[in-house]
């Protein structure tokens, strides 16, 4: 019952979020240089003059006071019309909507491999600690935390596409051709788990009852598997779903190289063709998508680990 | 204890599930939206189906790079939504440009233009059929008319206005413009939106604002399949009146990045890349496939120009001296052997007059380079380094140019920009260089139009030099009474008589003044002359053919794979 009361104040208090967002997203964008109309017909091929200015404008509903348009679209943002996309002419939700799958399925991706290669890292390096292997992971994983993941993106995709021939430069967004961006996206992830992963294991075998499971005869890696590593992930689990939530919202550098037809790409074109509508929706479907995969975690967070007590319920 | 574990390890696995299970999702969802969209039931009913899938050799079929979605499903002849090029291949309209200013009759076979120029009667060619099989006729013709004729959106076209238009016969259409000048037939010759879409393929078959529902046109090449942001396939119309394609498909990729494109290349996805409007080489790009010496590269000059003008609100630039000066101080040929290598060529006058009508070397000359001449025209306008600091001033006032560039879309301007710099150094003229976004590069140069200098380049292929004269100098806005490169009200009288002359020689009479006084009185700075260029794989491609313009910028009916 504390819970349901929880979520929805949590889901409440949303509300007044999106709405600040919804402003400094509107203010933003049309605050940024060009002017939108003169744009829309230039990338269109058109003529500049007064009369297609004019006409422009009408069409894209920008002859009124910034005030009145921003209401407009509050009200119909509010019934999750985002209007329509300036270039494709499509409604915004749709175009969104249309490439949302694709970015979730990198984000995911790269998730399950930085996850999946943390984790034996980690072993391996605390099993050998202070030893080579533990050297090379560290360095491995200090490399990889601090490499701009666009510049190995370029490297990566240069060597695999062009030298080697084994992946198409154009990715679309075909799951066949996932695994280099998702690859590269996970690789900064990838080397803080394992190296949150590595510290929190050694200060869990430093315990006491890991102590007296050795005492008691296991084998290291059954101690290790059984008792360390679950206890050690859960600070990893934090950083886990805040990292979902960024990949998701900063996928446009790798998606953009890699020509993945995702939500990041395309938020990405449609600043650069002043495209306000989308830009809008794009940032107010990131700010939910943040917002939401942030309380389901939370929500999570209270079965995982009853310690942890939801802000509001009574302890 | 054991059951808190226990309720971590549950809490782990379902997390675990979760996880696996959106991907497999989010698998579906994609590969859901990749599914390529096929024409609308009823637009498509006649379409012949490709070849049978039995027969699996011999399809000859080339790879393009496209630089932006094709935006099929909205390709609406009266609209500017797609690629321009895609509109030409699908869609034809009354006369096709036959390069130089020359008309073409396409769906028009002849036309008749009254004594006052305004009324056009257009004998249409009998037997044309759309791409779906239904009949080309006056008929359509008058339903195209409806979409587009007296739509506000169309303003920067003569032809946009009519005072009516009607069906004389079945192959019979006339047309009273409001207005006439002599490029209402190049107008008719532009991608959009004068062209003409089947009936058919908007919603309730013929409602004339119905809804646009897939491209039908009469033009050689029609859709087979579309991606959105992927790929768009073109296969030939097989009720086309005029020459079979070699090829039985093309085959374009979307690829909006220039690197990408290159990339894309060498690896061997596309075959062909290049062209203005098809999928630009950056001068990088060039360099790139150049040094790769295993592509056919061709190149070739266009209609366009880039060029430097003054601010006219600026006083040092009211006096004609100092304009004279600035074009006679920088050396356009060194500027282009140097820095333009296979982008550009060495402007002389504001147009290339070996591919712009109406454009001589008797009334564009140029300035060559003459640093004294420059320098004495400079200190006959008064201006002169009182204060020591080894630029001009003039009554007290020292000069800092702004001068106005984006390198998103032209990277090439840094380094002409530089070079500018430093030329106009030479006789005392103080430049800094203010690097923009595209976007704000815009709005400077169409409304704020706050710079001293900018670089700006014209129009090209078929709106040249007609349309960029009004463009370039007739007032931006009633409101402002500024031009976007210079207002000169003789100027634009004499521009107008040219547009309006229906005579030729006359016409060329007034062009002459026009572009005498643009050279005469400096007033802007020609740089160069771009130069198209394109990269084939050869071991793919046969018979490569530039188009006649930016349009049409291959010759698809040549075009073919290599045996």
């Amino acid at each position: 019952m504390n819970t349901l009361r929880y979520i929805c104040k949590r889901l409440l208090l949303v509300i007044p979020l999106l709405i600040v967002i919804s402003v400094l997203a509107f203010l933003l964008s049309n605050l940024s240089s060009g002017d939108v109309a003169s744009v829309a017909i230039r990338n269109e091929g058109g003529i500049v003059n007064d009369v297609t200015l004019a006409a422009k404008r009408e069409e894209l509903g920008l002859d009124k006071p910034l005030a009145v348009q921003y209401l407009n679209w509050l009200s119909k943002a509010a019934r999750l019309d985002f209007g329509n996309s300036f270039t494709t002419k499509k409604p915004v939700i749709y175009e969104i909507g249309r490439r949302f799958p694709a970015t979730l399925e990198l984000a995911l991706m790269a998730t399950l491999i930085a996850v999946a290669l943390s984790v034996p890292f980690a072993l391996i390096s605390v099993r050998y600690k202070d030893k080579l292997p533990d050297f090379i992971i560290r360095v491995l994983t200090t490399v990889g935390a601090t490499m701009p993941n666009f510049w190995l993106g370029l490297l990566l995709l240069y060597f695999f596409a062009i030298q080697l021939g084994v992946v198409p430069v154009i990715s679309g967004s075909k799951f066949s051709n996932i695994f280099l961006p998702a690859f590269v996206m996970s690789l900064e992830h990838m080397a803080l788990y394992t190296r949150l992963l590595r510290g929190s294991i050694i200060q869990v075998m430093d315990s006491g009852y890991i102590k007296a499971a050795r005492t008691k005869g296991l084998t290291y890696w059954a101690v290790m598997l059984k008792h360390a590593l679950r206890n050690a992930v859960l600070p990893c689990m934090t950083l886990l779903t805040t990292n979902l939530s960024g990949l998701i919202c900063g996928s446009f550098a790798i998606e953009t190289i890699f020509s993945w037809n995702g939500i990041g790409k395309f938020a990405v074109e449609s600043v650069k063709s002043k495209d306000l509508p989308v830009v809008e929706g794009y940032i107010m479907a990131v700010a939910l998508t943040y917002i939401l995969i942030n309380l389901i975690m939370d929500i999570v967070y209270s079965y995982v680990n009853p310690r942890i007590r939801l802000e509001g319920g009574k302890s | 204890m054991m059951k808190r574990k226990t309720s971590l390890k549950k809490t782990l696995t379902l997390l675990l599930a979760l996880c696996m299970t959106a991907a497999l999702l989010a698998g579906c969802g994609s590969s859901g939206s990749n599914s390529s969209t096929t024409p609308a039931a009823g637009s498509s009913d006649s379409q012949p189906a490709s070849a049978p899938a039995a027969e699996p050799a011999a399809e000859k079929e080339v790879t393009i790079a496209l630089y932006r979605d094709g935006s099929i499903d909205t390709l609406d002849a009266a609209t500017y939504n797609g690629p321009h090029v895609i509109y030409k291949m699908i869609y034809e309209g009354f006369v096709e440009d036959g390069g130089n200013g020359k008309i073409l009759p396409q769906l028009a076979t002849s036309w008749d233009i009254s004594e006052d120029g305004k009324t056009y009667t257009f004998h249409l060619r009998e037997g044309v059929k759309f791409s779906d099989g239904t009949d080309f006729n006056a008929d359509a013709v008058i339903f195209n008319l409806k979409r587009w004729m007296n739509n506000d959106r169309h303003a920067s076209l003569t032809s946009y206005k009519a005072e009516s238009f009607e069906a004389l016969d079945e192959h019979t259409v006339q047309i009273v413009f409001a207005e006439s000048t002599y490029s209402i037939l190049t107008e008719l010759t532009y991608p959009r939106p004068n062209r003409f879409l089947a009936p058919s393929c908007v919603k309730d078959n013929g409602e004339v604002m119905g809804e646009f529902q897939w491209p039908v046109g009469t033009g050689q090449w029609m859709v087979e399949e579309y991606v959105p942001d992927e790929t768009l396939v073109l296969v030939p119309n097989p009720y086309y009146w005029g020459d079979e394609p070699a090829l039985d498909r093309i085959i374009f990729k979307i690829i909006p990045s220039g690197e990408a494109r290159v990339l894309a290349l060498e690896s061997g996805e596309v075959d062909i890349i290049g062209g203005e409007l098809l999928g630009k080489i950056t001068s990088a790009g060039y360099t790139i496939v150049e040094s790769d010496g295993i592509f056919d590269l061709y190149s070739a000059s266009e209609m366009c120009a880039h060029y430097m003008n003054f601010s006219q609100e600026n006083e040092l630039f009211q006096d004609v001296r100092v304009r004279q000066a600035v074009n006679y101080a920088i050396d356009n040929d060194t500027m282009a052997t140097t820095l333009l290598t296979g982008i550009g060529q060495a402007a002389k006058g504001l147009y290339n007059a070996e591919t712009v009508p109406y454009v001589t070397l008797q009334n564009s000359p140029g300035y060559a380079y003459d640093l004294e001449k420059a320098k004495s025209l400079i200190a006959e306008a008064g201006l002169t380094d009182s204060n020591g600091d080894g630029f001009l001033d003039k009554n007290g006032t020292n000069y800092d140019l702004k001068l106005v560039i984006t390198t998103e879309e032209f990277p090439e301007w840094a380094e002409v920009a530089q070079f500018i710099q430093a030329s106009l150094a030479q006789i005392g003229l103080k430049v800094s260089i203010s690097t923009v976004d595209t976007n704000a590069y815009t709005e400077i140069q169409m409304t704020t139009l706050d710079y001293d200098l900018i670089f700006q380049r014209t129009s090209s292929a078929s709106w040249v030099p007609h349309n960029d004269m009004t463009i370039m100098f007739t007032q931006l806005s009633v409101a402002q009474g500024r031009a976007r490169v210079w207002y000169d009200e003789t100027l634009v009288e004499n521009i107008w008589k040219a547009l309006r002359s229906v005579d030729e020689t006359e016409r060329q009479e007034y062009y002459d003044l026009v572009f005498g006084q643009i050279n005469d009185e400096a007033l802007l700075t020609p740089l160069y002359y771009p130069i198209v260029t394109w990269a084939v794989n050869p071991q793919v491609v046969s018979s490569f053919e530039i188009g006649v313009n930016n349009y049409a910028p291959v010759d698809w009916t040549t075009l073919d794979v290599a045996s």
